[in-house]
C-alpha cells in the first residue's frame, strides 16, 4: 500500500514537474508547483517526515506561492505572456546539453553502484522518528549553531527586502544626508 | 519505492528545475523552475534521513526551507523592481549591462 503510495506521489510529482517547465500562464505553473510540492509532501509522510511535510506545504505552498501569486498579480496581469521561445542558437547548444545530461545519469549510477550507500545497512529508526518532538530536539539540541544561523539569513533578507522596496527618491535623499 | 528510484526521481526534478531555470523567458516561471529545484534535493535529505535513521537530514530540510524563503523574498522584490513599468515580463530585455 504504501509503495503503492510512493509511487503515485512520485509519478505525480514529475508530471508536476513538466507541468512547471512547460506551461505557458504563470498562474497555471504556479498551480502545477503546488502539485509538485503537495506530492513530493507525500513521499516526505511515506519517508516518516511528519513535521518537515507540513513545513513543506505550509511554508511553499502556503507563503512562497502566494508571495509569487501577489507578484503575477502586480506585473502580469493583463498582459500577454512572452511566448518561450529559444533565442540564437549557439554552436554544439543541443550537444552540450545532451552532454551534461548524460554526465548526470553516469555520475548518478557510478555513485549508487561504487558508494558505499548502496551497501550500507539502514540505520534503525528511533522511536517517534520525524515527529515535531525529534526535530525539535535536534534543533535545539545537537543542531543549534545552524538554526540559531537561520535567524541572520532571515533578517538579512527582510532588510534586503525593506531597501528594495523604498522608492528611488526616498533612497537618493537617505544617501545624500549620509 | 527502491532507493535508485528516489535518487532517479530526484535528479529528473532537479534536471526539469534546470531547464526550466535557462529555458524560461519569464523571470517568474525561472523562479518557480528554481523552486522546484530546492525541493528535489530536498527529497533526497529526507529519504537518506530515513534510511540512516538520522534526524540531521530533516534539520537540513529545514534550513533549506528557510534559505528559498530568504531567496524567493529577495528575488521577487529585485524582479518587481526590475520589470515594473516595462511592457513584456521577458528576462532578454534586461540588457541594459550589455556593452
Amino acid at each position: 500500500m504504501i509503495t503503492l503510495i510512493s509511487y503515485l506521489a512520485g509519478a505525480a510529482a514529475l508530471a508536476f514537474g513538466v507541468a512547471v517547465v512547460t506551461t505557458r500562464r504563470s498562474v497555471h505553473t504556479v498551480v502545477a508547483l503546488i502539485g509538485n510540492i503537495l506530492s513530493l509532501a507525500v513521499l516526505f509522510l511515506v519517508y516518516q517526515a511528519q513535521f518537515m511535510a507540513f513545513v513543506e506545504v505550509a511554508v511553499y505552498s502556503g507563503a512562497i506561492l502566494i508571495l509569487f501569486l501577489f507578484v503575477i498579480a502586480l506585473l502580469a496581469a493583463g498582459k500577454e505572456e512572452v511566448a518561450n521561445e529559444y533565442g540564437p542558437e549557439l554552436p554544439g547548444q543541443l550537444f552540450g546539453g545532451a552532454g551534461a545530461a548524460a554526465l548526470l545519469a553516469a555520475a548518478i549510477l557510478v555513485a549508487f553502484r561504487l558508494h558505499a550507500l548502496a551497501t550500507a545497512a539502514a540505520g534503525v529508526l528511533p522511536k517517534g522518528y520525524g515527529t515535531v518532538q525529534s526535530v525539535g530536539i535536534g534543533l535545539f539540541g545537537g543542531y543549534l549553531l545552524p538554526f540559531e544561523l537561520t535567524a541572520p539569513v532571515l533578517l538579512a533578507a527582510i532588510v534586503g527586502v525593506v531597501v528594495l522596496a523604498k522608492p528611488r527618491t526616498v533612497r537618493e535623499e537617505a544617501k545624500g544626508d549620509a | 519505492m527502491p532507493e535508485i528510484a528516489v535518487i532517479v526521481l530526484s535528479a529528473l526534478l532537479f534536471a526539469l528545475g534546470g531547464y526550466g531555470a535557462m529555458a524560461r523567458k519569464n523571470p517568474l516561471q525561472m523562479f518557480m523552475a528554481i523552486e522546484m529545484m530546492w525541493n528535489a534535493v530536498n527529497l533526497v535529505f529526507i529519504y537518506f534521513a530515513h534510511r540512516f535513521g538520522d534526524v540531521g537530514g530533516q534539520i537540513f530540510v529545514f534550513v533549506v526551507i528557510t534559505v528559498a524563503a530568504a531567496e524567493v523574498a529577495i528575488g521577487l522584490g529585485t524582479v518587481v523592481l526590475a520589470f515594473r513599468g516595462r511592457e513584456h515580463l521577458d528576462l532578454d530585455e534586461l540588457d541594459s549591462l550589455k556593452g
